[in-house]
């Protein structure tokens, strides 16, 4: 299994690593760590693929509790808005305010420097098995690029 | 999510023409048909206008940044916060709003098309009034190289919604006269800036009433959207919700989001449009503490006004600042100032 997903829109070719989950639906990704239990999110290359540069980012604070499903706080990009729907349920216990600063940076280091909030699951066990993972990732990328080209237009 | 695409696809658009109502139905509306909006709900256009003045805030906006509390109460002027991106706006009777709440199904997938699909219909209108109006920079609508409309968007719950309004004229003196600014020159070169970039109905010297626009967006909707349009109405649950909207968007908690413990700044840059910029800046120049406000299009400084303490004559460096990159001039400025 390669540690990558490839895939083209256009022109630019954008990846995706195997080593996390990604929510079916929000294309938000979640790492888990097995030492402290904790699960670093972010968004992934193929929704902001959707979206372009990021103007802002907001989010919500240290300490609060999210369902899986709820936001964890909000974009905005070319004049739209949206939010960050959680992939998990759990309370937020660190946030990455270089995104709330600086968003180009969720776009630029994706999966790295570009995470947003820390997680403490409140049940990885049950909901990573919602998420898409490593096996399912090539089946859902292609799936998801069938529905941006069924929905809209890519070029 | 075929099947629902397929059978809701079907269904018609319901659009209702509010034609023109209290200022806060023009926001509270599509954001209670956007907040009630499932698979089966209709997808729907509103066009209206708004019988009296007011201020409009983007989402990700702090409102102490952007406006000056007391001359928006000096004004009268009540001030919502919208669930969608862009900037602050002044909006009244002069301009015609279109707001497009659909499932986001069935929109586009992409950002960039979700703007071409929602405002192929403005466009279209005003084509049909021989203006050569065209998409620019993703979602500003543009005459002469000058934006006629605004534009905002975003998803709220299930629903995508894409708003604009068409301007038939302008009030660049309220508009300026609100916002938290540092100083005044950075307000006068923002209305000049405004002017350069903004055209209206008026100023093309067009003659068409409002029920005409409404009736060329209307034929223009049917046209494009490639679906059935049914003219329709608000259902009394509809308006409820949209008045415990706007009591939602008006409130305190709710204009002050965003806010932070550190007392908020006034706005140091200001887009004007997709290339105009209006830039304040200050430098500690040798003896002298400079402020500048800068008109800049696409970086370069089109205008210039400093002001120093101690006071000082800036005229001749102001005129030699223009046509540079706003990036050097602090090097200009010491370079200019030697000889």
């Amino acid at each position: 299994m390669s540690n990558t997903q490839e895939f083209k829109i256009g022109a630019d070719l954008f990846s995706i690593p195997a080593d996390r989950f990604y929510g079916r639906d929000n294309h938000m990704w979640a790492l888990y760590d097995h030492v402290t239990g904790y699960a670093t999110i972010g968004m992934d290359s193929l929704g902001l693929a959707s979206l372009g540069d990021l103007a802002y980012v907001s989010l919500l604070p240290v300490g609060t509790k999210v369902e899986r499903g709820e936001s964890l706080g909000t974009l905005e990009a070319a004049k739209m808005t949206g939010d960050l729907t959680s992939p998990i349920s759990g309370e937020i216990v660190e946030r990455n305010d270089l995104t709330v600063r600086n968003p180009a940076l969720v776009n630029q280091e994706t999966y790295t420097n570009g995470w947003l909030v820390v997680i403490k699951p409140s049940d990885w066990e049950h909901e990573s098995k919602q998420m898409v993972s490593v096996v399912e990732l090539p089946d859902w990328v292609d799936a998801e690029l069938v529905r941006y080209r069924q929905q809209g237009w890519i070029d | 999510m075929g099947s629902v695409e397929i059978s809701n696809s079907m269904k018609p658009i319901r659009l209702i023409n509010l034609g023109a109502v209290p200022s806060w139905q023009t926001q509270a509306v599509y954001h209670a048909l956007a907040k009630r909006m499932d698979d089966q709900a209709q997808d729907t256009i509103v066009i209206c206008q708004p019988t009296e003045p007011y201020l409009c805030l983007g989402y990700h906006q702090v409102f102490d940044s952007i406006f000056d509390s007391v001359e928006c109460s000096r004004r009268g002027l009540p001030v919502y916060r919208r669930r969608l991106g862009g900037g602050a706006t002044y909006l009244d009777k002069n301009q015609i709003f279109y707001q497009c709440i659909f499932h986001h199904i069935h929109m586009p997938a992409m950002l960039k098309d979700i703007f071409t699909f929602s405002l192929n219909s403005p466009i279209a209108a005003l084509r049909g009034l021989g203006l050569d109006a065209s998409l620019h920079d993703i979602n500003e609508i543009e005459i002469q190289g000058r934006r006629i409309a605004g534009t905002g968007g975003g998803r709220i719950g299930e629903a995508t919604v894409v708003v604009g309004n068409i301007l038939f004229d302008f009030d660049y003196e309220a508009m300026t006269a609100v916002w938290h600014i540092p100083w005044d020159s950075f307000r006068s070169l923002a209305q000049r800036a405004l002017r350069q970039h903004i055209i209206t109905i008026k100023d093309l010297s067009l003659t068409i009433s409002m029920d005409q626009m409404t009736e060329l967006l209307i034929s223009a909707y049917s046209r494009s959207m490639k679906r059935p349009l049914e003219m329709g109405m608000l259902t009394p649950g509809e308006m409820q919700a949209a008045e415990e909207e706007a009591g939602e968007m008006t409130s305190l908690e709710y204009l002050e989001l965003h806010k932070t413990d550190v007392k908020s700044e006034p706005m140091r840059k200001l887009k004007i449009s997709a290339r105009a910029y209006i830039i304040y800046d200050e430098v500690c120049h040798g003896k002298y503490d400079v402020e500048g406000s800068f008109w800049i299009n696409e970086d370069i400084i089109q205008s210039a006004i400093l002001r120093s303490k101690p006071e000082r004559e800036w005229h001749s460096i102001e005129q030699k600042l223009c046509g540079r990159s706003i990036k050097d001039w602090k090097n200009d400025l010491e370079k200019y100032s030697s000889k």
